[in-house]
C-alpha cells in the first residue's frame, strides 16, 4: 500500500521509481465512480500560514506536515474518522522567519521504512521512528543566520539521506550533504559554487555540453568572491536511482538576481547535477542557463522514468524547467533529448539541442538600472517543485502551471549577511494570451500538450494521477478538481474554505477503504510565497504578485485544513 | 501693514525652515544620545530620547532625513522581505497593521535590535541617525494624507503611488487573520 | 473728465493746451494705489530695471561669498549645503531675474520712445508683466532666505533635482520661479513685437528703424520661441515631482536626456536673448561717440537676425558629454562655430565705424571698449569649447565658467552699464557723474579681467565647477586666492557705480534734452519725457531723424486729447493706418499677477491649488477685459 502511495507522490524528496508491478485498487475511481465522491472528514491543523506539503502516507497513517512552526501530526482514519496517532513539534528558531524567501511551508518527510526523515524549516534534519514520532537524531542541516534554510524534504537514498539548503535570495552558497541514515552522522557535502574539491569536480566528471571549461570553474566564472555568495541552492526535488547509483539534482539561481554584479557563466548555478550517491562527486552536470539573466532556477520538479524514445530505450530524466521549457534528459549521460515550452516564454527563443544552450531572445535582456517588459516566463516561476506527476497509465506529464510574465529591472544589490541579497524590482504581469492559471497534460514524445485546463489564477497545487484514469489537483480559488486523465474533462469539483497550494494524495486504509485526502490553506491573500500581512496595493509585492492578484480576495480562512473525500 | 507681512514672513521661517534644514552631519554628542530610548519592558512603545525632543522631532517632518530614510531602505535590503511596503516573506508596512508597535519608538527597537520572528538586528550595520531615519521614513509608507514633507517616487519602477501621494485611504486591505 | 468736449483733436486747440490736456489723460494718478495701477511703460520701464539692478546686487553678494570660500582650500566660511543653494542661486539669480529681464525692461523704457508711440502695445499686460516677474523674484530670495533656496544648479538637471534625488521643496521653487519670469518674458516679447511692427512713428520704414529695436524685435521672437520649451521641461519636473509622472524616469518610458534637450533648447537662445539687446545698445550708442551714423545697417541687421535663427541650431554643444551619436555632435560642433560669422560681422562694422568716426571717450564709448575687448576674448574660448574634444576635457572645469562670465559680461553687462550711463539722462532728467564714471569702468574692467582670466587657468589645471572646496595639496590655492581678491576690485567699481547711480538721481547735473546729441527719436522730447512721450507724434524721414532734421521735426497731427490715443501703421512702410486707443491705469493686471502668484505658488505643494486657484485667476481676467464705459472703450 505504501509503495502505491508512494508512487503517485510528486512533492520533493521522496523519489519516485516509475512502473511498479500490479494494479492498484485505486482503479476503483474511474471516470464514471469520481462523480461520487464526497466529504467524510475533515482535520484542522491549527497553523494560519500556507500548506505546501502534501500529505504522506507511512504505512497506515497519513502524515501532516505544517509549515513552521512545525507540527507533525500522524493521523489514522477509523471508519472514515481521522485520529491523531501522535504529534511531533520540534523546537523551532523563529528568526529563520526572517531569512525564508518564499514563505514557511516545506514539503513533508520523506518515508522509509519505518523511520522517517524530516526537515524543518530552520535547518534541522531530523530522524523519527515512524510509529511513535519519537526523534532518533537530530542534526543541523542549515545556518539560519547565513541566510540559509531548508525548503525540501531529504532522499533517502540507500543508507544515506540526501539533504540540500535553500536560501538564492539571501546570497548563500548551495550547498548537498550525505549523512548516514543511521545516525545522522554528515558523510561528504558538496557545494554549488567554488573550487573543483568542493563542487566534486573530478576525474569522473563527464558532462555531455561544456566539456573544456576549465580548473575551478566555480571561481572563475564569477567575479571575485562572487562564488562565495552565488546561490545555486539545492531547494528543488531530489532523486535517487539505485542502478546507476546516482542522485539527481537542481542548483539554484545565481544570486543577486541583478545579472551585472556577477560577469561570468556563474557556474554550477541554474543547472542539473547528477551525483555519485556514494561520494558526492559529480557526474555530469547541465547548465540550464549561464549567466542567468531572468532568475532561471534549477529547482523545478525532477521525475525518472525508463521508456522507448525514439525507438530505443532510454533512461530518462524529467525536468519541467523554470526557463519554460519541459527537458527530456538521458540520465545516464546528460544529453538533452528535447526541450519544449509548456508556457508562454519569450526570454528565449528555445533551446539548442546540439550544444544544450538556452537561446535568448535579445529583446528581452536585463541590464542594471534598466527595465525590461513583459518577460515571460515570470521569476516566481511557471511551476512549483511539487507541481507534476507523471501517469504510468496515460504516460502524459501533469503540470500544474502558473502563465506569469514580468517586468524586471536590476539594481544594485549589496551583500549584507543574513539581509536580502536580490537586486532586482519585480512586477508579474499576465501572459500574453490565455489565463493566469493551467492544468497542461503534456505528451513527452510529441513534446506539447495533449490537452490544457485554463484556469483564472495561477495552479500552485500538485497534481495527482491515478490509475483508474481521473487526475486531481487543487486551485488557488479553493476548488478540488477531478478531471479525465485522458481528455481533461472535468468530472467533479468541490469548494474547499482556502485555496490549495499542494498536492492531494491517494490514501488506502488498513481496512480496504480508499481515500483522496487534500490540505488546504493558502496562507495569506499573496499565496505560499508570502506571509499574512502583504498588501496588494504594492505591484511588487511578494516578488511582484501583487500586481497580478491584486483583486483575488483574501480566503475565508487561509489556515490549514486536511480534507477526506471517499466514494460511498 | 509691514507688521503683518513680517508676522506672516516670521511664521513661514518657522514652519519652512524646519522641513528643508539639511544636518549633513550631527553633533557626536548628539548622535550617541539618540541612542538612549527607554523601551517598555516587552520592547512595544516607550519614550524617545530626551535630545529627540529638543530637536523637534526632525525625523518625521524633515524632508532630507525622509529621503535619506527611502535611500536607506533601497540600501540596505530592506525591499527584499518587505518590498515598497506591500510585503513578501516580511509583512507589509503600508496597511497600517504593525506587529509591534507604531510609534517610532518601537520603530526604532525593532530596527535596532530586531524583533524574535525573524526581523534582524540593525544596531550594527547603521548609525543611530540612520536608523531614526528609516524609522521616519517607513511612518510615512502607510500613510492616509500626505505631507509634504513626505518623500517622492523613486527613478525605478513603479511599485505604489508615491509617499507625498498617499495610497487612498479607501482602499485599505483586511486586516490579515492572525 | 468734465469740461474736456468729446472728441477734442489735437488740431483744434494751441500747442499749450495740446500738452496740458495730453499731461492730464495720460498722467498717473498720484498714490501709492495710483502707483500700482499705472500703465505708463516709461514708469513701468523704471521699475523694471531698478529691480534688476537690485536682483544684480543680490547676485553679486552671492559670487563674493563663493569667492570667500573658495579663496583658500578647504574653507569654512560657507558649508556645502549652503554653497549649493548659494552657486544655484547665483547662477539663476543672474539669469532669469537680471540678465533677460533688465534688457526686457530697457526695451520696455526706451522702444516705444524709439519707436516715436505714446506707450506699448498692450500696456496693461506690461503691469501684468513686471508684477509676476517681482513675485517670482520674491519667492526665490524669500525661498533662499528660509534655507529652502534651489541647490540643484541654475540648469537643475535630473536626475539631481528629480524626485528622488533632491527632497522637499527646493527644486519645485526653482522650477515655479522659472514659470513666473518665463510669463513675464513673454508677455514683454509680445509687447514688443506688436509695438515695433504696428506703432511706428510714420514715414519709419523697416530700413530707419533704430538698431537697438531691431535687436529687441528679434530677441522677441527668440524668446517667443524658446520659452516654451524650458515651460514644458519645468512643468514636467513639477509634476514627476508632486504627482509621479514619469517624464524623466527611464524605468517607466521616460528619459533623463529629455531635460537636457529642454533646457537647453531654451538654453542657449536666453544667451542671444541676453547678447542681442546688447548688440542693440552697442549699435544705437555708437553714432553719439563717433559723430557719425552706424557702417552697415543692413549688415547689422541681418547678423542680428542671423544669430537669432542660428541660436536655435546650437543647443547640443551644452551635451557634448553625454554620449550622444558622433554625427550630430559634429554637426553641433560646425554650428556653434558658424554663429561666430555673424557676429563677427557685427564686430567688424562697429570697427568700420569707429574708424571713420571721431571718438568721443565718454564713460559709455569707454564700456564699449570694453565690450570689444572682452566680448572677442569670450567669443574665442567659444569657438574653443565649440570643438567636441576640447569640450570633453574642460566641460565642468572653471574653463567653461570664464568663458561664459567673459562673454555674458563682456558681451551683455558692459554694454548695459554703458546704456545706463548713455540713456540715465533721459531716464532720470540728470547726468551721471563722469569722473566717477571712469573710475567705474576701470575698476569694473580691470577688476573683470584679474578675477576671470586665471579661470581660464585653473580650468585647464582641472579644477571643477560646483566644488565648495578643494584639498590644500591641489595646485589651485594661490590662484583661487588672486582670483577672490580681484573680485573684490570687480565688486568696488560696482558698488561706485551703484553710489553713483542713487545719488545722481538726486544731486546730478540737470541733463537737457539730448546731452549726446544722439540721433534717435527718443531724444526729441524731454528729460525725462512727459507721460505722453510726444506732444505730436513725429515723423520720420531717414534712419537719424534728429540728425537730418536738426532744427524742426515734421510731426503728425490729428490725435484726440480727450482719450489716450496712438497711431497704428503698416509693417513695412510705416504708413499710418489708424488711430487706436490706448488703454487707462488699472489696478486689475495687480490682482491678475496676485491671484496667478497665488496659483502658480499653491502648485508648489498641492496640485488642487491649479483647480481652486484657477477660480480667481478667472475672476481677475474678467474685471480686467469688462468694458470700463471710458472713451477708451470706443471702436
Amino acid at each position: 500500500m505504501a509503495l502505491w502511495a508512494a508512487l503517485f507522490l510528486a512533492v520533493g524528496g521522496a523519489g519516485r521509481a516509475e512502473d511498479a508491478p500490479g494494479r492498484a485498487p485505486a482503479a476503483a475511481i474511474t471516470p464514471e465512480t469520481v462523480r461520487g465522491l464526497r466529504l467524510v472528514s475533515t482535520f484542522r491543523t491549527g497553523n494560519p500560514q500556507a500548506h505546501v506539503a502534501s500529505p504522506q502516507v507511512a504505512g497506515d497513517r497519513l502524515l501532516v506536515f505544517t509549515p513552521f512552526p512545525h507540527t507533525l501530526f500522524a493521523l489514522k482514519v477509523e471508519a472514515g474518522h481521522l485520529r491523531v496517532d501522535w504529534t511531533f513539534r520540534p523546537d523551532g528558531n523563529r528568526m529563520v522567519e526572517g531569512v525564508a524567501c518564499c514563505g514557511l511551508g516545506l514539503p513533508g518527510p520523506a518515508v522509509a521504512g519505518d523511520r522517517l526523515l524530516l526537515n524543518t524549516l530552520d535547518g534541522h534534519t531530523i530522524a523519527l521512528d515512524a510509529a511513535t514520532g519519537r526523534p532518533l537524531w537530530d542534526v543541523p542541516s542549515a545556518a539560519v543566520p547565513r541566510g540559509e534554510t531548508l525548503a525540501s524534504a531529504p532522499l533517502v537514498a540507500g543508507d544515506r539521506v540526501i539533504v540540500g539548503t535553500a536560501g538564492d535570495d539571501f546570497g548563500i552558497r548551495g550547498r548537498v550533504a550525505a549523512l548516514e541514515a543511521g545516525s545522522g552522522r554528515p558523510l561528504w557535502t558538496r557545494f554549488s559554487t567554488g573550487s573543483d574539491q568542493d563542487v566534486g569536480i573530478g576525474p569522473g566528471f563527464a558532462p555531455f555540453y561544456d566539456r573544456d571549461l576549465g580548473r575551478d570553474a566555480g571561481v572563475t566564472s564569477w567575479p571575485p568572491g562572487g562564488w562565495e555568495r552565488g546561490g545555486g541552492s539545492v531547494s528543488g526535488t531530489l532523486l535517487h536511482d539505485p542502478e546507476l547509483g546516482l542522485v539527481f539534482h537542481g542548483t539554484g539561481r545565481p544570486a543577486p538576481i541583478n545579472p551585472d554584479q556577477r560577469p561570468g557563466g556563474n557556474r554550477w548555478s541554474s543547472g542539473l547535477f547528477a551525483r555519485d550517491a556514494a561520494t558526492g562527486a559529480a557526474r555530469w552536470f547541465y547548465q540550464l542557463a549561464s549567466h542567468d539573466l531572468h532568475g532561471v532556477s534549477g529547482t523545478g520538479p525532477l521525475l525518472m522514468t525508463d521508456r522507448d524514445w525514439k525507438g530505443v530505450r532510454r533512461k530518462l530524466l524529467i525536468h519541467v524547467g523554470l526557463s519554460g521549457y519541459v527537458y527530456v534528459l538521458d540520465r545516464v549521460t546528460g544529453e538533452v533529448l528535447s526541450a519544449e515550452p509548456f508556457v508562454p516564454v519569450n526570454a528565449s527563443r528555445g533551446v539548442d539541442l546540439a550544444t544544450g544552450a538556452l537561446l535568448r531572445s535579445d529583446n528581452k535582456t536585463t541590464r542594471i538600472g534598466t527595465m525590461t517588459r513583459d518577460v515571460c516566463p515570470s521569476l516566481t516561476g511557471p511551476v512549483t517543485p511539487g507541481g507534476a506527476a507523471l501517469s504510468p497509465e496515460t504516460g502524459l506529464l501533469y503540470i500544474a502551471t502558473s502563465r506569469l510574465c514580468m517586468d524586471i529591472e536590476p539594481r544594485p544589490a549589496t551583500y549584507m549577511q543574513g539581509t536580502p541579497f536580490t537586486g532586482a524590482n519585480l512586477r508579474a504581469k499576465r501572459p500574453p494570451n490565455g489565463s493566469l492559471g493551467a492544468l497542461v497534460a503534456w505528451d513527452l514524445a510529441a513534446g506539447k500538450p495533449a490537452w490544457t485546463i485554463q484556469e483564472d489564477l495561477p495552479v500552485l497545487g500538485g497534481p495527482l494521477p491515478l490509475p483508474g484514469g481521473v487526475v486531481f489537483y487543487g486551485t488557488y480559488d479553493g476548488y478540488l478538481k477531478a478531471v479525465g486523465a485522458r481528455d481533461g474533462r472535468v468530472l467533479w469539483q468541490e469548494k474547499l474554505a482556502s485555496g490549495i497550494v499542494a498536492a492531494p494524495t491517494f490514501f488506502t486504509a488498513p481496512d480496504g477503504a480508499q481515500y483522496v485526502s487534500v490540505l488546504a490553506g493558502q496562507g495569506g491573500a499573496l499565496g505560499p510565497s508570502a506571509g499574512l500581512e502583504v498588501d496588494a496595493r504594492d505591484a511588487t509585492a511578494a516578488r511582484g504578485l501583487g500586481n497580478v492578484l491584486r483583486g483575488v480576495p483574501p480566503p475565508e480562512d487561509g489556515g490549514g485544513a486536511l480534507y477526506l473525500f471517499a466514494l460511498p | 501693514m509691514k507688521r503683518r507681512a513680517a508676522l506672516v514672513m516670521a511664521v513661514a521661517m518657522l514652519v519652512g525652515c524646519q522641513r528643508e534644514q539639511r544636518d549633513l552631519r550631527l553633533d557626536p554628542p548628539v548622535a550617541a544620545a539618540l541612542d538612549q530610548v527607554a523601551p517598555t519592558a516587552n520592547g512595544i512603545g516607550g519614550a524617545p530620547p530626551d535630545v529627540y525632543v529638543a530637536l523637534g522631532g526632525p525625523y518625521e517632518s524633515n524632508a532630507y532625513n525622509l529621503g535619506e530614510g527611502k535611500r536607506l531602505y533601497t540600501w540596505f535590503n530592506c525591499k527584499g522581505c518587505h518590498a515598497d511596503g506591500g510585503g513578501a516573506s516580511g509583512p507589509a508596512l503600508m496597511d497600517g497593521w504593525w506587529r509591534y508597535g507604531a510609534d517610532p519608538v518601537s520603530l526604532f527597537v525593532s530596527l535596532r535590535d530586531g524583533r524574535p520572528n525573524g526581523m534582524p538586528a540593525y544596531r550594527d550595520k547603521l548609525t543611530t541617525e540612520q536608523i531614526w531615519q528609516l524609522v521616519g521614513y517607513v511612518q510615512t509608507i502607510g500613510m492616509a494624507s500626505a505631507t509634504t514633507a513626505a518623500p517622492s517616487r523613486n527613478d525605478e519602477m513603479q511599485s505604489r503611488p508615491a509617499e507625498n501621494r498617499a495610497p487612498a485611504a479607501a482602499d485599505l486591505p483586511t486586516p490579515p487573520s492572525r | 473728465m468734465t469740461g474736456i468736449p468729446h472728441d477734442l483733436r489735437d488740431t483744434e486747440v494751441d500747442r499749450d493746451t495740446v500738452e496740458r490736456r495730453l499731461a492730464e489723460t495720460w498722467r498717473t494718478r498720484r498714490g501709492f494705489w495710483g502707483a500700482i495701477a499705472t500703465v505708463d511703460h516709461k514708469i513701468i520701464g523704471r521699475r523694471y530695471i531698478v529691480t534688476a539692478f537690485v536682483f544684480l546686487l543680490l547676485g553679486g553678494v552671492l559670487g563674493l561669498l563663493m569667492r570667500w570660500q573658495l579663496a583658500t582650500p578647504e574653507g569654512r566660511a560657507l558649508g556645502p549645503d549652503l554653497y549649493n543653494q548659494v552657486f544655484t542661486m547665483h547662477g539663476a539669480n543672474m539669469m532669469f531675474l537680471f540678465a533677460v529681464p533688465v534688457m526686457e525692461a530697457m526695451a520696455v523704457y526706451l522702444v516705444p520712445l524709439m519707436v516715436g508711440t505714446r506707450n506699448i502695445a498692450f500696456p496693461r499686460l506690461n503691469a501684468f508683466s513686471y508684477w509676476i516677474y517681482l513675485a517670482g523674484g520674491l519667492l526665490l530670495w524669500v525661498a533662499f532666505a528660509l534655507d529652502m533656496g534651489p541647490d540643484i544648479g541654475w540648469f537643475g538637471y535630473v536626475p539631481l533635482s528629480g524626485p528622488q534625488y533632491a527632497p522637499g521643496k527646493r527644486a519645485d521653487i526653482w522650477a515655479q520661479m522659472i514659470t513666473f519670469t518665463e510669463i513675464a518674458a513673454l508677455a514683454v516679447a509680445v509687447e514688443i513685437v506688436v509695438t515695433v511692427f504696428k506703432q511706428r512713428a510714420p514715414g519709419m520704414t523697416l530700413d530707419r528703424i533704430p538698431l537697438f529695436v531691431w535687436a529687441m524685435l528679434v530677441t522677441s521672437f527668440i524668446v517667443m520661441l524658446a520659452m516654451p520649451a524650458i515651460m514644458v521641461g519645468s512643468t514636467s519636473l513639477i509634476l514627476d515631482r508632486l504627482v509621479g509622472t514619469h517624464f524623466f524616469n527611464p524605468a517607466e518610458g521616460g528619459d533623463v536626456l529629455l531635460w537636457q534637450h529642454l533646457f537647453w533648447f531654451f538654453g542657449h537662445p536666453e544667451v542671444y536673448i541676453i547678447f542681442l539687446p546688447a548688440t542693440g545698445m552697442i549699435s544705437s550708442m555708437l553714432p553719439a561717440f563717433v559723430r557719425r551714423p552706424v557702417f552697415g545697417y543692413l549688415a547689422l541687421v541681418l547678423s542680428m537676425v542671423t544669430i537669432g535663427i542660428l541660436s536655435f541650431g546650437l543647443w547640443v554643444h551644452h551635451m557634448f558629454t553625454t554620449g550622444l551619436p558622433r554625427l550630430g555632435e559634429s554637426f553641433f560642433t560646425a554650428s556653434s562655430m558658424a554663429i561666430a560669422v555673424p557676429a563677427g560681422v557685427q564686430i567688424f562694422c562697429w570697427i568700420a565705424t569707429l574708424w571713420d568716426g571721431r571718438p568721443v571717450f565718454r564713460t559709455p564709448f569707454l564700456f564699449i571698449l570694453a565690450f570689444f575687448f572682452t566680448f572677442v576674448l569670450g567669443g574665442m574660448t567659444g569657438v574653443m569649447v565649440a570643438s567636441v574634444p576640447l569640450d570633453t576635457q574642460v566641460h565642468d572645469t572653471y574653463f567653461v565658467v570664464a568663458h561664459f562670465h567673459y562673454v555674458l559680461i563682456g558681451g551683455a553687462v558692459f554694454p548695459l552699464l554703458g546704456a545706463v550711463y548713455y540713456w540715465y539722462p533721459k531716464i532720470v532728467g540728470r547726468m551721471m557723474s563722469e569722473r566717477l564714471g571712469r573710475w567705474v569702468a576701470g575698476l569694473i574692467f580691470v577688476g573683470f579681467n584679474l578675477a576671470f582670466f586665471p579661470m581660464h587657468i585653473l580650468g585647464l589645471q582641472g579644477m571643477p565647477r560646483r566644488v565648495y572646496t578643494y584639498q590644500a595639496d591641489l595646485p589651485w590655492g594661490p590662484l583661487n586666492m588672486f582670483v577672490s581678491l580681484s573680485s573684490l576690485m570687480l565688486a568696488a567699481g560696482f558698488l561706485l557705480f551703484f553710489i553713483d547711480a542713487v545719488r545722481s538721481a538726486r544731486s546730478g547735473p540737470p541733463a537737457g534734452d539730448n546731452p549726446w546729441d544722439s540721433p534717435s527719436l527718443e531724444w526729441a522730447t524731454t528729460s525725462p519725457p512727459p507721460p505722453y512721450n510726444f506732444a505730436r507724434i513725429p515723423v520720420v524721414t531717414g534712419p537719424s531723424p534728429l540728425w537730418e532734421n536738426r532744427d524742426e521735426l515734421p510731426v503728425a497731427s490729428g490725435l484726440r486729447l480727450d482719450r489716450r490715443e496712438i497711431v497704428i501703421t503698416s509693417v513695412a512702410d510705416a504708413v499710418p493706418e489708424a488711430r487706436e486707443s490706448s488703454p487707462r491705469d488699472s489696478l486689475w493686471p495687480f490682482w491678475a499677477a496676485l491671484t496667478t502668484s497665488v496659483l502658480l505658488i499653491g502648485s508648489i505643494f498641492s496640485p488642487w491649488a491649479v483647480v481652486w486657484g484657477s477660480i480667481p485667476v478667472a475672476i481677475a481676467l474678467i474685471g480686467w477685459f469688462w468694458p470700463k464705459g471710458t472713451p477708451e472703450d470706443e471702436a
